[in-house]
């Protein structure tokens, strides 16, 4: 072999080599510069009292921050009024996806265009849907109120005597169609010639449902459920809009708390910790859902 | 052209080198690249020259005017109502920014960042004239171009930029209360040792009325060793009424009969006759009627109510609203000198303040727990409310004919007071509007502060008052021209003496939104009113402590012991100009 040749086969099995690297490395660089060292900066923050609109000097405080909002009455509050939303609304949107699954899993005429209806708040960004819903929930202009008015005779103001209720329903006028994708994936996968010989075993629907669909359709539930809870967990802006947190601090979920504590008191140090702690909440519900998921052999 | 599929087969079986292959994406990158270049160049000369000279601004005013009727021009005469004939007319006015006399071009763009309604883009078209006043005066064109933010995001906004310590905008609009937390944060300047050294800047502090001097200009408030500021956009609360209901004879006689006295008619009957809340209470009580009841002799088609104002929770719609009912009932938030809250915040006059703002709600739209300026609004232009109290700045809409039913047949006036059990008549406001300020950090302080002088020049003003600005120097506001110009200008100039504002130091956002939210749950019922406002006292305590307010303050932070303060001021009954003032 020439030693134009070798070198040629080097330089070759070195571009093999280097090139795969060459080719993630602005992935990786932009992943570490906007994800992996903001949050490392965070972290750090967060063992810090730092103002960063009154800006001076920065002090170590170490776990003083995490202590402080661990024990203050208010978080704890915040957390209950969030845990109060995020299961109300998983829940309905569960119950209602289900229920749309089903009916889309049936071929009917205009099922198409109807699944097309069905799926379009997801597309909405959420602060339009906020302003939208504020407008129809208006006690004294909105269209829902006006319709509740002629059934009850009474002014029902959902915005301030209803407004956990409020939000979770912009929550699941938006959300359960997500739920339904998902549901209606696992129903579609579920093999015909299961569902078949249940029809021949003259299996009842119950059983049928038992035995062949759900064992199908549950990991992509636990799936469904477990984006579901971390979005409704995070959700900020349809109830910003909607409530600002009232009346008083009755829909003050614990994200809009985190951006006062971050973007109205500049608290920074102590909003960083706030956000690791709800980083760590998330994360072990999501080896919840995943040990869920997993017992039933995903 | 089309490729046939035997070309298409090969392009499929082309086996591509790397260095093919990387070889043709740098291609592409770098033609891609030339192409942004060019684009971007070309655009930047289309857009240069496509940029109109001139900009308009037109603002529809309606003017209503009442005059009092000669007897042998009146058509119709009613027995015991006023004889007035009201003639209404529409005006619109235009404020052109004409083209600069001599073409510049300038040597620098200034920003000003400022919230996104008619007075930040009426504030940018007046700034074209900038260039050529600046070549003139500082020998050096100097541009000023509008960053206009969403009201919602405005403090978000310019505080991100402020921490990252931007150089631009080098002249921006701060909320009246953020004062205390920008300057703590060295964010803006201190104008003192220039205005000192600067005839011209001394005459124009002069120019202001007292109060907006302490509110919008100096921090702490009233301390004029520390003005950071100069008034820009002037707001004050003021109440616009249904003139053909107060009018109406049935109404004006049922009402007599049941409160015993006349329903106000003219602008003097509010100010300066000593009109109270309380009276204005019992009119919202006597207009509030259901759907089939009649009104001015008109069945009702919808449930018609007697007082709109902010009950809501949003930014301080409450602190607002409720600090006036506050003030008028003689007390105020703390002791800015001590940071006291107990004994204020929750004393008995403030307790019955609370009670008297939550009456008030009995007799507002369904919507007043959500009720901010807007929903105010709408309420008056559906024609479904007699009374509300809301910004001047807003009012415009109002007598738009084509988004108001009650265009013409309303009127603005100041805000009433209160006499007391202590029998002293106060009558204070809680202020709006917004001061500009100089970014700490730009490197063109000096120019900024040059179109601080160019926009107090009468030329400017003029053009401010016109386009419906919020005119902030008395010299203006007290003439006759002015007052005339809109139909709520004479209420906003008479207002503007008896303005109060609420705290404004660093740790203000969290003294607000505990406002905010137990005013808020007492307005909902959650709590009483009496606890509402002990828990509120606890919260603010809390915070003042944490801050260590006012001893871990530097000695010009903190508001100067031996003057009077609001509190000192509100709880007294002496008009507003005494704050500041040394304590007897």
């Amino acid at each position: 072999m020439t030693r134009q040749a070798t070198s040629r086969i080097r330089r070759r099995s070195l571009t093999e080599k280097y090139f795969p690297i060459i080719l993630i490395t602005p992935a990786v660089a932009i992943t570490l510069f906007l994800v992996i060292f903001p949050l490392i900066w965070a972290l750090g923050l967060s063992f810090y009292d730092y103002n960063v609109i009154r800006g001076g000097v920065m002090r170590f405080v170490g776990l003083d921050n995490y202590a402080r909002l661990l024990s203050s009455r208010t978080i704890w509050k915040r957390f209950v009024t969030t845990a109060e939303f995020v299961v109300s609304a998983v829940l309905l949107e569960f119950l209602i996806g289900f229920g749309l699954a089903f009916l889309f899993y049936q071929q009917f005429r205009g099922r198409r265009l109807a699944m097309a209806l069905v799926t379009m708040p997801m597309l909405i960004a959420p602060v339009a849907t906020g302003l939208f819903f504020r407008y129809i929930f208006d006690a004294t202009h909105g269209v829902v109120t006006y319709f509740l008015y002629l059934i009850t005779g009474k002014h029902i103001k959902l915005l301030s005597e209803h407004a956990m209720l409020s939000c979770v329903i912009v929550d699941v006028w938006q959300w359960s169609p997500f739920m339904m994708l998902f549901i209606l994936a696992g129903l579609e996968a579920v093999p015909r010639h299961l569902l078949e010989s249940a029809e021949i075993d003259r299996f009842s629907w119950f059983t049928k449902f038992r035995v062949v669909i759900w064992p199908t359709i549950r990991p992509l539930v636990m799936l469904a459920l477990l984006f579901r809870t971390m979005d409704a967990l995070r959700t900020f802006d349809t109830v910003y809009i909607l409530t600002e947190g009232g009346p008083g601090t009755r829909t003050e979920l614990i994200s809009l708390h985190l951006y006062r504590l971050a973007f109205s008191f500049f608290r920074t140090g102590e909003a960083c910790a706030l956000a690791f702690i709800l980083l760590v909440l998330v994360i072990l519900l999501t080896n919840l859902y995943l040990r869920m998921a997993r017992r039933v052999g995903v | 052209m089309g490729m046939n599929d035997e070309q298409k087969e090969d392009l499929f079986k082309r086996k591509l080198s790397r260095r093919e292959a990387i070889g043709t994406a740098g291609k592409v990158a770098i033609s891609a690249i030339v192409a942004g270049v060019v684009a971007g160049v070309g655009g930047y000369f289309a857009g240069s020259a496509a940029a109109p000279g001139a900009t308009t601004v037109t603002q529809k005013v309606t003017e209503t005017k009442t005059v009092t009727a000669a007897a042998a021009t009146v058509t119709k005469t009613v027995a015991g109502a006023a004889k007035t004939v009201t003639e209404t007319k529409t005006v619109t006015k235009t404020v052109t920014a004409g083209a600069p006399t001599t073409p510049v071009k300038p040597v620098y763009t200034m920003i000003f960042a400022s919230p996104e309604w008619l007075p930040g883009r009426l504030t940018g078209l007046i700034a074209k004239k900038f260039p050529e006043w600046s070549a003139r005066k500082l020998g050096k064109p100097i541009a000023v171009k509008m960053d206009l933010i969403p009201w919602t995001v405005v403090h978000d906004r310019i505080t991100t930029f402020l921490a990252a310590k931007s150089e631009e905008p080098s002249i921006f609009i701060s909320d009246s209360q953020w004062l205390g937390e920008l300057y703590a944060g060295g964010h803006i300047k201190r104008l003192n040792p220039i205005i000192e050294k600067d005839p011209e800047l001394q005459q124009l502090i002069n120019r202001f009325d007292d109060s907006l001097i302490t509110y919008y200009m100096t921090y702490p408030q009233g301390n004029r060793d520390c003005i950071v500021g100069f008034g820009h956009e002037g707001d004050v609360l003021v109440i616009v009424y249904r003139e053909d209901l107060f009018t109406h004879p049935d109404e004006r006689e049922n009402f007599k009969a049941e409160y015993g006295y006349d329903l106000p008619t003219k602008y003097e009957d509010w100010y300066p006759a000593q009109f109270d809340w309380y009276q204005l209470r019992d009119i919202a009580k006597f207009f509030t009627r259901k759907a089939g009841d009649e009104l001015a002799g008109k069945r009702l088609e919808a449930d018609f109510y007697g007082i709109a104002t902010h009950f809501g929770k949003q930014y301080d719609a409450i602190a607002c609203v409720f600090g006036t009912m506050l003030y008028v009932h003689g007390e105020y938030w703390w002791d800015p000198i001590t940071g006291e809250v107990e004994g204020y915040i929750n004393s008995d006059r403030a307790v019955k303040a609370l009670e008297f703002y939550k009456e008030l709600m009995k007799y507002a739209p369904p919507n007043a727990p959500e009720a901010w300026y807007d929903e105010t609004n709408a309420a008056l232009q559906a024609g479904r409310v007699a009374v509300i109290y809301n910004w001047c700045g807003f009012l415009p809409s109002n007598f738009d004919p084509s988004v108001s039913k009650v265009y013409n047949v309303i009127k603005v006036v100041p805000p009433p007071g209160h006499k007391g059990d202590d029998g002293i008549f106060r009558r204070y406001s809680t202020i709006g509007g917004q001061p500009m300020v100089i970014n700490a950090h730009s490197k063109h302080a000096e120019e900024a502060l040059a179109f601080m002088k160019f926009w107090f020049e009468p030329e400017q003003q003029r053009m401010w008052a016109e386009g419906g600005g919020g005119v902030c120097l008395k010299d203006m506001i007290r003439t006759k021209w002015f007052k005339e110009l809109t139909p709520y200008n004479r209420a906003y100039a008479d207002s503007i003496p008896f303005q109060v504002d609420f705290w404004n130091v660093p740790f203000y956002p969290e003294m607000l939104l505990a406002v905010q939210e137990e005013i808020h749950a007492a307005l909902m019922e959650e709590k009483s009113p009496k606890q509402a406002l002990d828990d509120l006292a606890k919260r603010h305590k809390e915070i003042i402590e944490r801050e260590g307010y006012p001893e871990k303050y530097p000695p010009e932070q903190r508001f100067p012991p031996g003057l009077k303060t609001p509190a000192d001021v509100i709880r007294a009954g002496e008009p507003m100009s005494e704050v500041g003032k040394p304590k007897k």
